[in-house]
């Protein structure tokens, strides 16, 4: 060993005496040790520290929120927190934030921009962000978020989305007044062109939402809502194995009338759920057409619309709207009685800010395995985008207090 | 006598009737002196800048009766008059702030066929029974069509629109009307916004939801803005109304306050 060596003498006594280092072969020998040792220790650490951040990042993230429903008390709202991790602040300050913002601060970037309609398939989520613009697929697992779409389908003014049991991606696009179709690896597949409302003549229609029934693609159509055609909403079919545009959903007289269909959900037993912006209702319409008793009113009190943006249905039946004027999430029950609603100032949520697309999600346990978190027996999750608040995609669960049973 | 003398003898002469008659006038009340006839519109943030002067109150003044026979005029009030008696009427009131809307793009009646929903598409009130333009004096039946939709309180933060704006960007967020959110219009000052452009655009317009820039070179004083009357700033900032008038009351493209021929309606902020 360098630096000391002992000499026994012939009586035994050992004498310590100091041996300079010199570079032989024994020095060499000696830095590829410390090499070693210093790797080995660096990866005990990182192998460490990759054990304990997951751990501590699922309890920073959810803070759990629970609050009961105001019209049913047998009900629990469970508010788990923003779903996205925001990404570290930009590492240059911009010249242009400065002056406006001041030195101080500085917004924060988001995985998303302005995520509306929002879409899930199995542990994806796939979101319309008027931000890029484009679609984006958040993976649940590890929450990852990509850009889903390619050059030719790539969306100028994405608004609604759905997918079908092929795995593929419709997305309905306001400005190009087109259904982008890809398939479930993101390769374009197609672009469906609404047909104007007077045949051959006239605008084209303007997609707002879309839903895939069986081998049916709806589009709610938004076109020419307001005073210049008198027109009413419309909700148009497309065959997608024909590739052809069938009439026209057979919607007679709707009490209020569709004005501004945004949102378009199925309930179990066939029942096409439409939420109407501005007749500030859900318009619930039979497989006939027959118009069924709408799903709220208009108004700003508790259960009221004011701009009922999306619509979705929970695996229980639940019907769950987004409010985006109220800045609201509203639930209803199966026979569309109101339940509970949430909002700012609720239980010391701070509320959404401009909420867009909601989406239910399957089984829990699948939730539960992805993110971690444990939900009651017979928990329902739904997912809400937010456009401009500071978390882009929230996660809310909706629960029976007690037994677990539905209502 | 110098020529001028008449001609200065007489200007002092005119000027001294007129200035009789005008204190004339103002001693005896004359009725559309009384009340400052301001029109005041529905929207909350214009309330600051119009109000009602009440009216004097006190006893009427009876004539004493004439010796020569003629009647007299003889005016009574058995009761204070009501301190709105003479202002205008809440149906007028909302004739005002509305009569842009008919036929505009903002106007949803059509579709439904009711006269009513030209406003109730935005101004959603707590009941459903309210007749539009009831003449119920006060601001009570105002209060039911006073923009919001959202919860009363709203925590705005440094980067958020204000309620009015998001009540915009409740219908132009490409569902109803046209998107805002992914054009290059207007920067949304949101948290995670930015000053990122969408994609196939270089830069944005103009922000909303930032506080008016007052005391920054090249802005006028926000005082003078504001004193201006006509681009509003809700809570001192920069919403959509500041530029946009959802009621379209002067009729001009694009609903805008006021005309921007010439780049008018920038300079009213930006001093160029």
């Amino acid at each position: 060993m360098p630096g000391v060596s002992r000499k026994v003498s012939a009586a035994g006594v050992s004498r310590v005496a100091w041996v300079p280092r010199t570079r032989g072969p024994v020095g060499r020998r000696d830095s590829r040790c410390h090499t070693r040792a210093a790797l080995a220790l660096a990866v005990a650490c990182a192998v460490l520290a990759g054990c304990a951040a997951p751990q501590r990042a699922e309890r920073e993230r959810f803070t759990l929120l629970v609050m009961a429903g105001q019209a049913d008390p047998t009900l629990e709202i469970v508010i788990y927190g923003g779903l996205l991790d925001r990404s570290p602040p930009p590492q240059a300050r911009r010249p242009l934030q400065t002056f406006l913002y001041g030195p101080e601060d500085a917004p924060r970037r988001s995985l998303l921009r302005h995520p509306a309609g929002i879409a899930v398939a199995g542990d994806s989520i796939f979101v319309a962000d008027q931000g890029f613009p484009d679609m984006l697929r958040v993976d649940l697992p590890s929450r990852r978020a990509w850009k889903w779409s390619e050059r030719e389908c790539r969306p100028a003014c994405p608004v609604g989305v759905c997918t079908d049991a092929q795995g593929r991606l419709f997305v309905a696009d306001a400005t190009l007044r087109t259904v982008f179709v890809s398939d479930a690896e993101g390769r374009c597949a197609g672009q469906i062109v609404l047909p104007p409302r007077n045949e051959g003549s006239g605008a084209a229609g303007r997609p707002v939402a879309v839903l895939v029934d069986g081998g049916t693609l709806l589009v709610a159509d938004g076109e020419g809502v307001g005073p210049a055609s008198r027109a009413v909403g419309l909700i148009r079919r497309y065959a997608l194995a024909e590739q052809r545009w069938l009439p026209p959903y057979p919607v007679t007289a709707c009490d209020p009338p569709m004005v501004a269909p945004t949102g378009l959900a199925m309930t179990a037993d066939g029942v096409l759920l439409v939420a109407d912006a501005i007749s500030g209702v859900v318009h619930r319409i039979g497989r006939d057409g027959t118009p069924l008793s709408p799903i709220g009113v208009r108004g700003r009190r508790l259960g009221e619309f004011v701009r009922p943006m999306h619509v979705c249905v929970t695996p229980g039946g639940r019907i769950v709207v987004s409010d985006a004027a109220k800045q609201s999430v509203i639930v209803f029950d199966k026979n569309g009685r109101f339940a509970a609603e949430i909002g700012g100032g609720m239980n010391g949520f701070r509320g959404f800010t401009l909420p867009m697309g909601v989406a239910a999600l399957g089984a829990s346990e699948t939730l539960a395995l992805a993110l971690g978190i444990e939900g009651q027996s017979g928990e329902e999750f739904v997912i809400v985008s937010d456009a401009l608040g500071p978390d882009s995609l929230t996660v809310l669960g909706i629960r029976s207090k007690g037994n677990g049973e539905q209502r | 006598m110098n020529r001028r003398t008449p001609r200065r003898i007489g200007s002092v002469w005119v000027s001294g009737a007129v200035l009789a008659a005008t204190l004339a006038v103002a001693q005896t009340g004359a009725p559309h002196s009384r009340v400052a006839r301001v029109c005041v519109p529905a929207a909350p943030w214009a309330s600051a800048r119009g109000r009602v002067v009440q009216p004097a109150h006190g006893p009427a003044k009876t004539s004493p009766p004439a010796t020569d026979g003629k009647p007299t005029e003889i005016v009574e009030h058995a009761e204070p008059r009501h301190p709105d008696a003479d202002a205008p009427s809440a149906s007028s009131k909302i004739a005002e702030a509305t009569r842009g809307v008919i036929g505009s793009k903002h106007d949803f009646s059509a579709p439904s066929g009711r006269e009513g929903d030209a406003c109730r598409a935005c101004h959603v009130p707590h009941v459903l029974a309210v007749k539009p333009g009831a003449d119920r004096l006060g601001e009570n039946l105002l209060a039911f069509y006073r923009m919001g939709g959202q919860r009363e309180v709203l925590v705005t933060d440094r980067y958020t629109p204000g309620p009015s704006s998001l009540m915009c960007l409740s219908c132009h967020n490409g569902a109803v009307a046209s998107s805002v959110l992914g054009s290059a219009h207007a920067i949304l000052a949101g948290k995670r916004e930015g000053f990122a452009a969408p994609q196939g655009w270089d830069v944005r317009d103009h922000p909303i939801g930032v506080a008016y820039p007052e005391h920054r070179d090249g802005y006028r004083p926000r005082a003078v803005v504001e004193a201006d009357g006509r681009l509003p700033l809700p809570d001192g900032r920069v919403e959509c109304t500041s530029c946009h008038d959802p009621h379209n009351r002067a009729g001009i493209e694009a609903m805008l306050v006021m005309s921007n021929r010439r780049s008018a309606l920038c300079l009213a902020c930006h001093e160029k």
